[in-house]
């Protein structure tokens, strides 16, 4: 029963309500810049940093969380009223939050990223008080190899990402390759497609590439053919009946939200992989395993369900290398161990046992900061819709402006700016063609993965490329990849084979 | 004819008074420090700690300013392009006023000539680490084992100082070992500890956790003068005559600073690191004080560009 003495401890903190104001007032700003395009939760962090100084460390700690956990319900928000994502990790959940909108739906569609939203984090919570040691050691036990075929099989299992041609789809997967390309060769130094430009040395920024393809050309696209439905059905009713779920539609929650739940944990627990990858995985298995995967990209519940559980999910997960190793699993954890730093905590393996009651109220405020973002984001829902109602002439500039000021802000850099920009034409162009921007996010978040994880592998191993064989995980993962790929063919066989039987 | 030239006379007057003037009562305004790195960074932590001194002794504002990109190049390279009037400054670094000028080929900026060096502000050495359930008890035990078998050394990526401080062991011990760059520290770092790599060198506060842990065992400093967290671990000049290279901070401006401006904003950094607030960040943070004189601080960046080069030329670390 040690783990609910330890429970107790966090909730003297947590409980405060210094500390209770705190988590509010984080997960409040991180919903905002969650749902602002471009502005996402690492600016606001970065911002509020400073601010924390005068805090208790655990309370300023409290209050940071809240807002990297607090921007992934909001982020959901654009994506599913406007197709404007307001964070890299929930731009797949426009592919069917959007067309939900469109149909009239769009307070349903906000109600279960809500639902699904706390459903993965309270799992993933979960995780974190019973087993944070003992998982993160499992993580750590990852290496190069093993990331390797995880994100291969990711990328195989979700290159059936998009809707529609499968030859367009593939061709914008290899777009997206080509773009995580750009910048300087981690392993020999070379500039790749930087022209000599100094800012892509550290290749393309991921919030702009995003919010380019996304928002930009989104914007562009409605300017150019002005798309009436949405706002001649309104978003639908805004009254609580419309906003929950039917009783088929509930039954149609659960199994995307668990699985999600369940996937989003693993990979926010390894460091380096992010919500994004977590997202996009969650949306292809339950592609995978529907029993009618032509549904999907036309408003299907489940579409919103997975990738909203697996996003959250990963997010809470994502603490457990970082407080149990002092490991940063991506580049908002990373500031928030500078934080901690700040405050004089010594993050590291020694972190949970030598600071328990911080730990404790840390994490006791997760659940917390959920309860009251569930509780935040649901009155709201009937605000947020009204937002698709707001006229073209008002909606979009305003947008662009944040759009263009959350480019600005990831580096105080107006060249990410014309990134962003130029993404935004490029978008468009390709939308009238037929492709689909999913698919290029992908690549360009997975490729570089792939790529450093691959030749790391191979340096270590001093070039045999037997090393991918020689790790079970590693070999499950792969063989599970080949299968995803053969399973069409096999199919197919086995249905001529049927055939051929049936006609002798 | 003179009446057209006059007004360009008084115009061009009024400016050199302006300048002076401002000399004289430097500063009136805010001060803005842009740090070449992210936020959280030990290069942003010093900084902001030691500009929030300056701060208070100079009686203006300092405002701070992150601009990552190309190992600090992009950041360094505003600075350097801003007017040199002592109201825009950067945290230099080894990496951006000494190394990178051997490592990125079409650098945009000379550290030597584009750069007015204000005040060091201090160093640390960094660790030669390695996984705490290895066989390597000592930096003998490892050099054996690279002659033997060869072996593998984690980085923060191609070019830094932790890259080139592997590769000086390399070339000096002449055993076979092998540079795998990451993307993090901390993701190089966690490779060493699961044994994938056999070693990298990283920063002793960072390092503290682990190896009270055990999971970590530090064989070596970087520095002679070894490290004031960890004082068991012997310095690698032990083994390898003369192994010194620490990692250090430089506040600095563009070229064509007025000297008078530059030695005042000297004059308050050595303040502010005298002050109590700063030497408590330094000391839970492991970094190193020593002052040094204003009219060293050239001198000490071409020797470290010299330092630095000759080991990334050595290991053949130049970067097109």
């Amino acid at each position: 029963m040690e783990l609910f003495a330890n429970l107790a401890l966090g909730m003297q903190t947590a409980f405060s309500l210094e500390a209770l104001l705190f988590c509010f007032a984080g997960v409040f700003v991180g919903t905002f810049v969650g749902a602002l395009p471009g502005i996402g939760p690492l600016v606001a962090i970065s911002v509020t940093l400073p601010l924390t100084f005068g805090l208790d460390s655990t309370i300023a700690l409290i209050m940071l969380a809240g807002i990297f956990y607090g921007a992934q319900y909001g982020g959901s928000v654009t994506s599913i009223l406007l197709n404007l994502p307001g964070t890299a990790s929930t731009a797949v959940t426009a592919l069917d939050g959007y067309p939900m909108t469109r149909d009239g739906r769009a307070g349903l569609a906000l109600f279960t990223n809500a639902a699904a939203s706390f459903a993965g984090s309270s799992f993933a919570i979960i995780l974190v008080m019973a087993f944070a040691p003992a998982i993160g050691r499992i993580a750590m036990d990852f290496n190069s190899t093993e990331y390797f075929s995880v994100m291969v099989l990711g990328l195989v299992a979700a290159s059936t990402l998009s809707n529609g041609s499968t030859i367009k789809s593939f061709a914008m997967i290899t777009f997206g390759l080509i773009l995580g390309l750009v910048g300087m060769d981690l392993n020999s130094g070379a500039q790749r497609y930087t022209f000599g430009i100094l800012q892509l040395t550290d290749g393309l920024s991921l919030i702009a590439v995003a919010m380019g393809m996304f928002g930009v050309a989104e914007i562009i696209n409605k300017i150019a053919a002005p798309d009436s439905t949405a706002t001649q059905r309104g978003a639908g009713g805004i009254g609580l009946r419309a906003m929950l779920p039917r009783r088929d539609e509930l039954r149609r929650f659960w199994g995307p939200t668990g699985r999600g739940a369940a996937l989003g944990s693993m990979v926010g627990a390894l460091p380096g992989a992010g919500p994004s990858i977590a997202s996009f995985m969650a949306y292809a298995v339950e592609k995978r395993v529907s029993r009618d995967p032509g549904k999907f990209g036309k408003g299907a519940i489940e579409g919103v369900a997975a990738p909203e559980s697996a996003n959250n999910a990963s997010v809470q997960a994502a603490f457990i290398p970082t407080l149990s190793l002092g490991i940063p699993g991506d580049v908002v954890m990373a500031v928030l161990l500078g934080a901690m730093m700040m405050h004089g905590v010594v993050p590291g393996p020694a972190f949970i046992s030598n600071e328990p009651a911080m730990f404790w109220a840390l994490v006791v405020s997760f659940w917390i900061g959920n309860v009251m973002l569930l509780v935040l984001n649901i009155p709201l829902i009937g605000l947020f819709v009204k937002l698709v109602s707001i006229p073209g002439r008002f909606l979009y500039p305003t947008v662009m402006f944040f759009i263009c000021m959350g480019s600005y802000s990831i580096n105080n850099s107006t060249f990410d700016v014309y990134v962003t920009l130029v993404f935004g034409v490029l978008g468009y162009i390709l939308l009238r063609f037929g492709f689909q921007p999913a698919p290029v996010l992908l690549g360009f978040i997975l490729g570089p993965l792939i790529e450093e994880n691959l030749r790391r592998s191979l340096v270590i191993a001093r070039g045999d490329p037997m090393v991918f064989l020689d790790r079970p995980v590693s070999v499950a993962l792969l063989s599970l990849s080949l299968l995803l790929i053969l399973a069409p063919i096999l199919r197919h066989l086995v249905v001529r084979w049927r055939g051929a039987r049936h006609a002798g | 004819m003179n009446k057209t030239l006059s007004p360009l006379v008084m115009g061009a007057a009024v400016a050199l008074g302006a300048q002076a003037a401002a000399a004289d009562d430097f500063p009136t305004d805010t001060v803005r420090i842009v740090v070449p790195f992210g936020a959280g960074t030990t290069t942003d932590l010093v900084t902001r700690q030691v500009g929030d001194g300056m701060s208070e002794v100079l009686g203006v504002p300092f405002a701070f300013e992150n601009r990552a990109g190309a190992g600090g190049s992009v950041g360094t390279h505003e600075v350097v392009t801003a007017q040199p009037d002592g109201y825009t400054l950067s945290m230099g670094t080894v990496g951006t006023l000494a190394i990178n000028v051997s490592i990125f080929e079409d650098l945009p900026y000379d550290p030597q000539t584009d750069v007015t060096p204000i005040a060091f502000v201090g160093y640390t050495p960094t660790l030669l680490v390695v996984s705490g359930e290895s066989d390597y008890e000592t930096v003998d035990d490892l050099v054996a084992a690279a002659q033997e078998r060869g072996v593998t050394f984690a980085s923060a990526g191609n070019g830094t100082s932790g890259h080139l401080a592997g590769e000086l062991v390399r070339t000096r011990s002449g055993g076979d070992m092998v540079h795998a760059p990451f993307s993090s520290g901390a993701e190089g770092l966690t490779a060493v500890i699961s044994q994938e790599v056999d070693f990298m060198f990283y920063h002793p506060v960072a390092a503290l956790p682990y190896l009270e842990e055990g999971d970590l065992r530090a064989l070596g400093v970087s520095g002679e003068g070894g490290s004031s967290v960890a004082p068991d671990v012997p310095p690698l000049a032990e083994t390898f005559e003369g192994f010194d290279l620490i990692a250090w901070f430089m506040l600095a401006g563009p070229a064509g600073m007025d000297e008078e401006v530059a030695r005042t904003l000297h004059e308050a950094a050595l303040e502010s690191l005298d002050s109590e607030a700063v030497r408590t960040h330094y000391e839970t943070n492991g970094l190193e004080y020593e002052p040094m004189d204003y009219d060293e601080l050239d001198d000490f960046i071409a020797s470290e560009i010299e330092l630095w080069g000759r080991i990334a030329e050595d290991a053949g670390a130049q970067l097109d």
